[in-house]
């Protein structure tokens, strides 16, 4: 049973005529199932275990890679397939899962070509996409294995991925982009400081430097206070902070233009 | 023999490879199945099964196990070499070498004993 979930900026009226295609499409293909709009009134996980409860199995984000990434806690704890018709801006993950527009989505989910991926493990909370520090990162060490790590002055970011991207044509993001959701493994990647330009104006446009790159099963991140960290752009969780790789946990719709890494 | 672009050594890195840069400093044992470049500081121990190559600025203070070697900066410990270790001559390694195959560029330094397996019998006549 589908169920479609959208997200609120989709309420715009530019919107509204991509909207109206989505649905008719899916009434063509006969995979229409329950709508829903989300909002402030009700999270997310409350409306995904409600549904789960009334048999859903597959629930379907319209929207962006936030929208993604925003559900996947509840889908993973309720074992459910999850797909992802991309409208708008930041559509990374959905490109790399070989999705494309609005209508390529509707296609993918009637073949529903489903593969399993990994996910991260964050303090009880799962998280597909990344962790990511960029304050105060001389006062945080990260563990792992039978060894630790500990950032110096010129560490300006510290990311810990599952699933990487980057649309960044610059080889070590190329070469980055081979890292594999489906290997059991997360991939802690710390970028210095660009000194050639401020960090914050940095931000319009990707421009990190990678200095050092580490995988691993399990990390485990400290500090002397409680400091924050980001899971997916969304989530604070503050340390300390063990995280680890749930392997091909997820379940996802993926498309045949998929990049060739995803089994 | 060795370029010191840091640019270029990670951008022909694989996926299982670890790099040590440096915006960090490692304490204790690191073990690694695919190649290790350091470019930074490690204290402990380096083992991987696959290729060790030390920076022109790194510097470890541990001992080290590796298949291959290539060593551009500085060593403080035994190292045990599988099969070939290089050292360029910006190399210093205070410790003990233990190579198949050792090729030691002019200017490097070694302080410490070298040992090489597969030495051919000398037999006096």
């Amino acid at each position: 049973m589908y169920y479609y979930l959208y997200d609120t900026y989709l309420q715009d009226q530019k919107y509204e005529k991509i909207l109206d295609h989505i649905k008719t499409k899916l009434l063509d293909l006969e995979i229409q199932g329950k709508n829903e709009k989300l909002t402030v009134l009700k999270s997310v996980d409350e409306l995904i275990n409600d549904e789960t409860k009334k048999g859903m199995d597959t629930l379907v984000v319209v929207g962006n890679d936030k929208t993604f990434c925003k559900v996947i806690d509840a889908v993973v704890k309720n074992g459910l397939t999850l797909g992802i018709i991309p409208v708008g801006q930041e559509n990374k993950i959905a490109t790399v899962l070989g999705i494309g527009n609005e209508d390529e989505a509707c296609d993918i989910l009637s073949a529903r070509k489903v593969v399993n991926l990994d996910v991260g493990l964050a303090n009880g909370y799962y998280f597909f996409n990344k962790i990511s520090i960029n304050k105060n990162l001389e006062r945080l060490s990260i563990e792992k294995d039978s060894i630790k790590i500990i950032p110096r002055a010129d560490c300006g970011l510290i990311e810990l991925n599952n699933f990487y991207v980057s649309d960044s044509e610059e080889q070590t993001q190329s070469n980055l982009m081979k890292l594999s959701p489906q290997d059991g493994l997360l991939d802690l990647i710390f970028y210095k400081k660009d000194n050639k330009r401020n960090w914050l104006l940095g931000r319009k446009k990707e421009n990190k430097k990678m200095d050092s790159l580490f995988d691993g099963s399990f990390f485990k991140i400290k500090s002397f206070e409680y400091l924050p960290v980001l899971l997916d752009g969304y989530k604070v969780q503050k340390t300390p902070v063990e995280v680890s790789i749930e392997k091909q946990k997820l379940k996802v719709i993926v498309g045949k233009n998929r990049v060739e890494h995803i089994i | 023999m060795f370029k010191s672009n840091d640019e270029s050594d990670y951008k022909n890195f694989n996926s299982d490879d670890t790099i040590i840069g440096h915006s960090i400093k490692i304490e204790g044992d690191l073990i690694s199945d695919g190649s290790i470049i350091v470019e930074g500081e490690v204290a402990g121990s380096v083992k991987t099964a696959a290729t060790l190559r030390v920076g022109d600025k790194a510097k470890i203070t541990a001992s080290v196990s590796a298949k291959d070697g290539y060593v551009a900066g500085q060593v403080v410990g035994n190292m045990d070499i599988a099969d070939k270790l290089e050292l360029s001559s910006s190399a210093t390694v205070n410790g003990d070498i233990s190579a198949k195959i050792l090729l030691v560029e002019s200017g490097a330094i070694i302080n410490g004993k070298v040992t090489m397996s597969g030495v051919r019998e000398i037999v006096n006549e």
